[in-house]
């Protein structure tokens, strides 16, 4: 019986629906490490992008449970695709609330400053570090998730405008970013602080936009 | 190589298991391993035989077969219509597993980069709600987590093993 390499092997799984991707992880240990390889995660990225067959757009609702929902698979009657639902990775007083979303991952915040990040796709979650700011309900809080091509490595911002900054032309502004490859949170410097931003930011062309008011 | 106004230039093949191919310039330059050895070796006579020391008949007469029929259809503009995946669907239907993982490591070796495509695809629909057992069956992988790891792993993605297919 004729054996396969594992760069076939491995081309072959990039090209299989995650679900069953992920049984065949109890395959060997071998196609264990293969399928939880980061780089593999990248392979399986680009063939589910080259493939245009595939809705890579999912709704996800902040409902309780939280929820994704493949709103193109309507009307197939395959029901149980449609939603999938994902328990609360923490115990939270409040709705959830998405900070962001990039390659099918989605950040999540709990009760102001618990940090998540999900892949609905393989249910792997993941707890983030605290961000160092706190604010209170009247400082304007802007928020992204991105990521950096040349450095490989998702990044998560968090600023907070204060309230209480004097005057338009200098607002008290902290803006921290967190690299997801060193898990921690660095401070930059807030570009503009004649404008106001607020809320969650854009994902356009690899970049993270803010509407400035 | 075949100047205008020639007969069609043959290019002969010898496999593994000691057969003699030949075939037609344009099917046998689709692979790669053949056009490299023609650049190497550009004052190679007409009637040279190109060494397959990795394959045997069985599989090069598939792969013959499906090149042919995908140069044709380059050549008649239908590549992408869908008379090509019909015929791409009618090809893979009669094929085994076993007789799909040997064209699949000979259009590796002969380095076709369409057909290698297409067969990691078909393969990868084969094994589309395929369960784990059926998985080690196909590959030949032989087991090596003791019950009590595979468990733990089972149980952490209990949620995929949910409407995989009877073996």
């Amino acid at each position: 019986m004729p054996k396969l390499p594992r760069d076939i092997i491995a081309d072959i799984l990039s090209r299989v629906p995650i679900k069953h991707l992920m049984q065949f992880k109890c395959v060997c240990k071998d196609w264990y490490a293969l399928v939880s390889d980061p780089q593999y995660a990248k392979m399986q990225l680009k063939q589910a992008r080259a493939d245009n067959t595939t809705n890579m757009h999912k709704l996800f609702l902040t409902t309780w449970p939280l929820q994704s929902i493949d709103y193109e698979a309507f009307g197939d009657g395959v029901s149980r695709n449609l939603s999938r639902q994902f328990a609360y990775p923490t115990r939270s007083i409040y709705d959830a609330e998405i900070l962001g979303s990039c390659n099918g991952l989605v950040c999540l915040e709990f009760d102001y400053d618990n940090l998540f990040l999900l892949n609905p796709t393989t249910r792997d979650s993941r707890e983030l570090p605290k961000p160092d700011s706190t604010s209170t309900d009247e400082d304007s809080v802007f928020y992204g998730l991105g990521y950096n091509v040349s450095v490989d490595d998702y990044k998560v911002v968090k600023g907070v405008i204060s309230a209480a900054s004097n005057g338009p032309n200098s607002r008290d502004a902290k803006v921290e970013v967190l690299k997801l490859k060193t898990n921690t949170w660095g401070r930059i410097q807030y570009p503009h602080s004649s404008i106001n931003i607020d809320g969650p930011g854009i994902l356009l062309n690899d970049t993270v936009h803010w509407l400035g008011t | 190589m075949s100047k205008l106004g020639q007969a069609k230039r043959i290019i002969f093949l010898k496999t593994a298991d000691g057969q003699l191919f030949e075939v037609d310039e344009p099917v046998a330059m689709e692979f790669e391993i053949v056009k490299s050895f023609f650049d190497e070796n550009e004052d190679a006579a007409d009637d040279t035989v190109v060494p397959l020391p990795n394959v045997s008949a069985e599989p090069l007469a598939g792969i013959i077969e499906f090149c042919k029929a995908h140069v044709e259809f380059r050549a008649n503009g239908a590549a992408g219509k869908d008379e090509v995946k019909k015929f791409n669907a009618e090809y893979i239907k009669e094929k085994s597993n076993e007789q799909l993982k040997e064209l699949i490591l000979a259009a590796n070796y002969l380095n076709i980069k369409e057909m290698l495509d297409f067969l990691t695809e078909t393969i990868a629909n084969r094994l589309k709600n395929k369960s784990v057992e059926y998985v080690r069956a196909f590959f030949g992988i032989e087991n090596d987590f003791t019950p009590q790891e595979e468990e733990a792993v089972r149980k952490e993605y209990e949620w995929a093993f949910e409407g995989v297919d009877e073996d």
